[in-house]
């Protein structure tokens, strides 16, 4: 377990700051604690001050997880997010899609939003922009990218794809050996 | 005469018909004359012989035999014999026959027909008086059918069969054939149009082409949606919620094409409404007291509350696992008895879990076992969020419950209080201290109850909160840490007291002033003595726990009855001495604190010592002994807090009471037990802790004895106990008071688990700094990285959002620079429309109004300067003196040019040049005129007119008037001194550099002008010459030619040169 090194912050932050912008300087100063960004495993993970201490007396080959996993390095360096992180993209979310209670098992079972499935999309997103996804009883159900623009959004035909799936919460059960 | 054919034969070859004609004609006339010639194989004519027809009678046709025949007639002998009609005469003949036979032929059928039927008695096909069928007599094919008409009989032919019609046999037809006839002729024609029949419904209107009109029904279908989703929520039957999410998802698919049509566009400002367990509502919510007593809530929480208030129906093992201590509670209310033991039962359920993982996971467990009750996802996290709302409301409810509960026993009462006191902790625990602390504070002030629903309502305001999600997990996890949480550290203290005054007493407010004051009190002491304690750990913390170690099992019995703590108090303090061999104070004290604060660990436990523990044990349980060591402290804090004295008192007539309930509830218990040595034995570690090993020890000799009169005991020890305590707790109480309170609270919660900022604030800053421990100062070194770590952080992300920015950026900009003008208004009490003000100030207007007179005069002067002009022309050598000299000033000296002086002065220069322009000029320019005239004609005459402002510089006036008379030419080096004077100028008279500056501006000004003199003048060749350079100076044609007679010679020049240079390059080369 590691501290971020300066790059790896820094593809992290960007992949970050697609779905709640500066929002993560919130994260990153909280009133309630000091809470920091550890790597361990090629796993990024959020903790608090005090967890990282008691860590310590962890070997690190013992150690398995350890706060919240945000995601983590590909080999090649790329930042993946992961669905565990949705409890702190949530609530900052600048880009937010809602699926329809018909559409939201597709989304679960890790299928492309299509737009028979949009319920509600917020204004001036963008393409390729990191929005989280909620059902319309406004429950995070995962995150992903917007593949067409609001505007694009009304026009197209309706089995055609709003929003690329990237993580949702229907992964707790099928990637449950592999989340941590 | 009958016309004959006669055949003529042996005819000669050369025998033409003309011939023949002639021939015959003597004897009658010739019709029609053939020759046929029959030649051979080769052409040649073998035998020609010819046909006539000629009329003839029979004597002149003998006489004609008899001459011709046998004759020879150019070369042959002929033969007459009479011939054959010619074919096609016959074929004429047959058909004129023909024809004439035909046509009286079909006649006289219809003819006979019609003459034989009128013989059996038929006129015009018509037989009277015969009945249908009858024959016609003669005609067997001729039948009488209806009305006595003849009709024939048909055989109709079919197929290869043949049909014979009598029509007789269909006479009746023919009438049904009639009026079908009748029928279609009433529809015309043109309405016999093709049309599907059917009724209204909608596919027959779709067959026959008539579609209903588009409607946009998506948003009934959401109504409808949230319509069924109000009323399965009314209803709270999750079953009836699941049918209608049935319904609605049979039924979006059914409309797929209207529902895709729907899509709604939420705008950047869009809040997601439910408090989506993670933030928002999680911070808002919490609060206790949302659900008060008299049970006014909310319009917006309704639903929720009916779908509680609904699902209490459920069965019990759900309730206990959804753990909504308040509805419990009003159960207990409602049934008052034997509920006591099911509320522990039940309400530990929910805390156990909430220790170990935290809100959220608590939320998750209720969430896994809703889950099993209810299928749809839904529901479930409708049952969720009530869930987590009955947490957090339950608090009011506990209160009601508390009071009620009292009544019934006093072991009920701790019971059930305990049982309240646990879910409030739970629930406070995903609060923020801050949070925490202004409840706390606000109860105290408003008596504890209705502002927390303000508050709240103000804190839902705040639009992106911290982070709140993880916090319930965190703080557990702070919770089972050694270094504590200062809001757990007071939630843990507030709950019990709490309690305990509530069962108490019946008027609640009071009660929980006390019971916060008292908390205070207690965690004040462990803060105050926080330097004894670390001390004191070490030394008498190994004695004090192998007496209690000692004497743990005899006494446990008696510890139970006597500290009266609930069932898990007790489980607990065996547990510790089960434990004690370990031989640690902060062992037991821990399980004991533990025990007091529904089973989390206390940061107390470790830094705290014993003797407050077990001080603020005996304020919550009443212990008797043990007063010595919190004495002394809290005779000092007591100084310190004075003020609250008559509080104190207050709450230890209440005390008193409650010792008297507690009493009475335990006599019934103690009965049984003997051994209430245990009890003391404990306090007996706490006090060696407190104080030396041997007053431990007399401790636990005094305390002893003291079992055996346990209520007495009780009773006088807790008056003073209580007394200790209370002030001691009360010392605290201001830390948390006030703006500097929550300062303090916002300082401890940034520096999170580091206990030395637990304290007093006052404390922190002074025994901090002396005391120094060596984890605090490790613990300082990781902080200190960590900040470090931070601020890198900090600055990537800086980085990175700048780098993100031109996208984001770049429209918040733009709608920051649009502004509505239509919407601008101008307030005159704003400051900052200030801007909007427009300032009519007389100066600029006359500066302007000077400066259009200024232009004015400017100009006249040009036309007079050529006057001027002339007269420099006598005085060439000091006129361009005065020039450079102007110039060097102006590059020396600064201006402003809104100086009326200045203008003033110029006019006057330029006035006496221009020879009575002054008309424009004030009085004072007037004035001044005669002494420039006076002066002198030249330039620096103006100078001379700024001295007579500036009263100081004459003589450096002077100064330059001597110059310039002297050399004039010597002005260009003469700059130096100029500005020398206009420094000195200025240096001296400050006030009246605007005069000078003034001057200097009258310079500039003049210059301008005079340029225009300079460069040009009227009728000038220059001007003139300028525009023939742009003009064309011969013909076009002729410059062509001429380039072309120069062409050739360039080109031979080019060449020559350019074979030159080869050759010299060569030349070049080869050396």
């Amino acid at each position: 377990m590691r501290p971020l090194t300066d790059e790896e912050t820094k593809t992290m932050f960007e992949k970050l700051s697609k779905y709640i912008g500066e929002n993560i300087k919130l994260l990153i100063e909280r009133p309630d604690g000091t809470y920091c960004f550890r790597l361990h495993n090629d796993r990024v993970y959020y903790i608090s001050e005090k967890i990282l201490k008691l860590a310590t007396n962890i070997s690190r080959d013992k150690l398995i997880s350890i706060g919240t996993c945000f995601g983590k390095f590909t080999k090649t360096q790329l930042f993946r997010l992961a669905i565990t992180a949705l409890d702190f993209l949530a609530p900052y979310a600048k880009f937010k899609v809602w699926v329809k209670p018909g559409g939201e098992q597709s989304f679960l079972y890790g299928n492309h939003i299509m737009k028979s499935g949009l319920g509600r999309i917020t204004e001036n997103t963008a393409q390729y922009q990191g929005v989280v996804v909620y059902s319309m009883a406004d429950v995070p159900l995962g995150f992903g990218v917007a593949a067409k623009t609001t505007q694009e959004c009304r026009r197209v035909d309706p089995m055609a794809i709003v929003v690329f799936h990237q993580a949702d919460i229907g992964d707790y059960i099928r990637n449950e050996d592999v989340l941590t | 005469m009958t016309t004959k054919r006669l055949y003529i034969g042996g005819l000669g070859h050369s025998i033409s018909p003309k011939d023949l004609k002639d021939r015959f004609g003597k004897f009658g006339q010739v019709s029609d004359v053939e020759v046929v010639t029959r030649k051979d194989e080769d052409g040649n004519p073998v035998k020609t012989f010819g046909y006539i027809s000629i009329d003839i009678s029979e004597a002149e046709f003998r006489r004609c035999v008899t001459v011709l025949n046998k004759s020879k007639w150019k070369g042959g002998t002929i033969q007459i014999e009479t011939a054959k009609e010619s074919f096609l005469h016959r074929l004429a003949e047959e058909r004129q026959q023909a024809a004439e036979n035909a046509q009286p032929k079909n006649l006289n059928h219809k003819e006979g027909l019609v003459d034989s039927l009128k013989k059996a008695g038929v006129e015009n096909y018509h037989m009277k008086a015969a009945v249908p069928g009858t024959e016609i007599p003669g005609h067997t094919d001729w039948v009488v059918s209806k009305f006595g008409r003849v009709l024939p009989v048909l055989n109709l032919k079919c197929k290869s069969k043949i049909f014979k019609y009598d029509p007789s046999k269909h006479c009746h037809n023919i009438k049904k054939l009639d009026t079908m006839t009748d029928d279609a002729e009433v529809t015309p024609v043109s309405q016999l149009t093709w049309e599907i029949p059917g009724g209204d419904d909608d596919i027959s209107k779709k067959r026959r082409g008539e579609f209903p009109p588009q409607k946009k029904k998506t948003k009934k279908i959401k109504q409808d949606l949230m319509s069924l989703e109000k009323r399965s929520t009314l209803d709270g039957d999750d079953e009836t919620l699941d049918e209608a999410r049935s319904l609605i998802t049979k039924e979006v698919p059914k409309k797929p094409q209207r529902a895709e049509d729907y899509l709604e566009v939420v705008g950047d400002d869009f809040l997601v409404k439910s408090s989506v367990f993670q933030h928002g509502e999680s911070i808002n919510l919490p609060t206790p007291g949302h659900l008060d007593d008299d049970r006014d809530y909310d319009s917006a929480d309704t639903d929720e509350i009916l779908t509680r208030s609904k699902t209490l129906n459920a069965p019990e093992t759900e309730l206990k696992e959804y753990s909504k201590p308040g509805l419990l509670c009003e159960m207990q209310s409602d049934e008052c008895e034997n509920t006591s033991t099911e509320t522990t039962h039940l309400t530990k359920k929910p805390t156990a879990p909430s220790e170990e993982n935290g809100e959220e996971s608590d939320s998750s467990e209720e969430s896994e076992s809703s889950e099993e009750s209810d299928s749809s996802v839904d529901s479930d996290y409708e049952a969720m969020m009530t869930n987590c709302c009955r947490l957090e409301i339950s608090f009011g409810d506990l209160e009601m419950l508390a009071k009620q509960s009292l009544e019934t026993s006093g072991d009920e009462d701790e019971n059930s209080h305990e049982a309240a006191s646990k879910p409030v902790s739970a629930q406070k625990r995903c609060i923020n201290p801050e949070e925490i602390l202004a409840s706390i504070l606000e109860s105290s002030e408003d008596e504890g109850k209705k502002p927390k629903r303000k508050k709240r309502k103000e804190k839902s305001v705040s639009s992106l909160p911290a982070f709140m999600g993880t916090k319930g997990l965190f703080e557990n996890s702070d919770a089972s840490e050694p270094e504590p949480d200062p809001c757990m550290k007071i939630q843990n203290h507030e709950e019990p007291s709490h309690s305990v005054p509530n069962s108490e007493c019946n008027n609640p407010p009071e009660a929980i002033n006390d019971s916060l004051t008292l908390t205070h009190a207690s965690s004040t002491e462990q803060s105050g003595s926080g330097e004894e304690q670390e001390r004191e750990v070490d030394a008498p913390a190994a004695h004090s726990t192998l007496e209690s170690s000692a004497s743990a099992e005899n006494t446990k019995d008696e510890t139970n009855m006597a500290m009266e703590t609930s069932d898990e108090e007790k489980d607990a303090i065996p547990e510790t001495l089960k434990n004690s061999p370990s031989s640690r104070s902060q062992e037991t004290t821990e399980t004991l604190s533990n025990g007091v604060s529904s089973n989390k660990e206390d940061k107390q436990a470790k830094y705290a010592t014993t003797p407050e523990v077990t001080s603020s044990k005996e304020q919550d349980e009443e212990s008797r002994a043990f007063r010595k060591a919190p004495v002394c402290d809290a005779e000092k804090q007591r100084q310190d807090n004075e003020k609250r004295l008559a509080a104190l008192e207050q709450r230890q007539r209440e005390t008193e009471q409650l010792k008297k309930l507690i009493q009475g509830s335990l006599a019934e218990v103690d009965t049984p037990n003997a051994n209430k040595g245990k009890h003391l034995v404990f306090d007996s570690d706490d006090e060696g802790d407190d104080d030396d090993d041997d007053e431990a020890d007399d401790g636990l000799e005094d305390t002893k004895p003291k079992p055996s009169g346990a209520s007495r005991l009780f009773d006088s020890s807790e008056g003073e106990d209580d007394d200790a305590s209370d002030e001691e707790r009360f010392q605290l109480k201001p830390q948390f008071e006030g703006k500097a309170g929550q300062k303090l609270m916002a300082l401890q919660s940034r520096f999170g688990a580091d206990e030395r900022f637990q304290m007093d604030a006052r404390f922190m800053e002074s025994e901090m700094e002396e005391e120094p421990n060596k984890s605090g100062e490790t613990s300082q070194v990781i902080e200190e990285e960590l900040v470090e770590e931070k601020n890198k952080n900090l600055e990537i992300l800086q980085s990175v959002l700048n780098i993100n920015k031109p996208a984001s950026g770049a429209e918040p900009t733009k709608s920051k620079i649009f502004r509505d003008i239509s919407a601008l208004h101008y307030d005159p009490t704003r400051k900052d429309h200030a801007a909007f003000e427009k300032r009519t100030e007389p100066k600029t207007e006359g500066k302007a109004a000077r400066r259009k007179k200024q232009a004015e005069a400017e100009k006249l002067p040009e036309v007079s300067k050529d006057i001027f002009y002339d007269v420099a022309v006598d005085l060439k050598e000091v006129f361009g003196s005065t020039t450079t000299t102007v110039e060097g000033k102006k590059d020396v000296f600064e201006w402003d040019k809104e100086e009326e002086e200045v203008h003033a002065e110029e006019m006057k220069e330029q006035s006496p040049r221009a020879d009575g322009h002054t008309d424009v000029q004030s009085d004072v320019f007037s004035s001044a005129t005669p002494e420039k005239t006076e002066s002198s004609g030249f330039k620096f005459s103006f100078f001379g007119e700024e001295e007579e402002i500036v009263t100081d510089t004459n003589a450096m006036t002077g100064e330059y008037k001597t110059e310039l008379l002297r050399g004039p030419k010597a002005s260009w080096q003469g700059d130096p001194r100029f500005q020398d004077s206009s420094s000195e100028e200025e240096d001296t008279e400050e006030t009246e550099g605007d005069n000078k500056t003034a001057s200097v501006i009258v310079v500039e000004d003049l210059k301008p002008s005079k340029k225009m003199l300079f460069f040009f003048y009227q009728d000038d060749a220059r001007l003139k010459e300028g525009p023939r350079m742009f003009c064309r100076p011969a013909k076009l044609g002729d410059q062509r030619e001429e380039w072309e007679g120069k062409r050739t010679s360039l080109i031979e020049e080019y060449r020559k040169k350019h074979k030159v240079a080869r050759k010299k390059l060569r030349e070049s080369h080869r050396n």
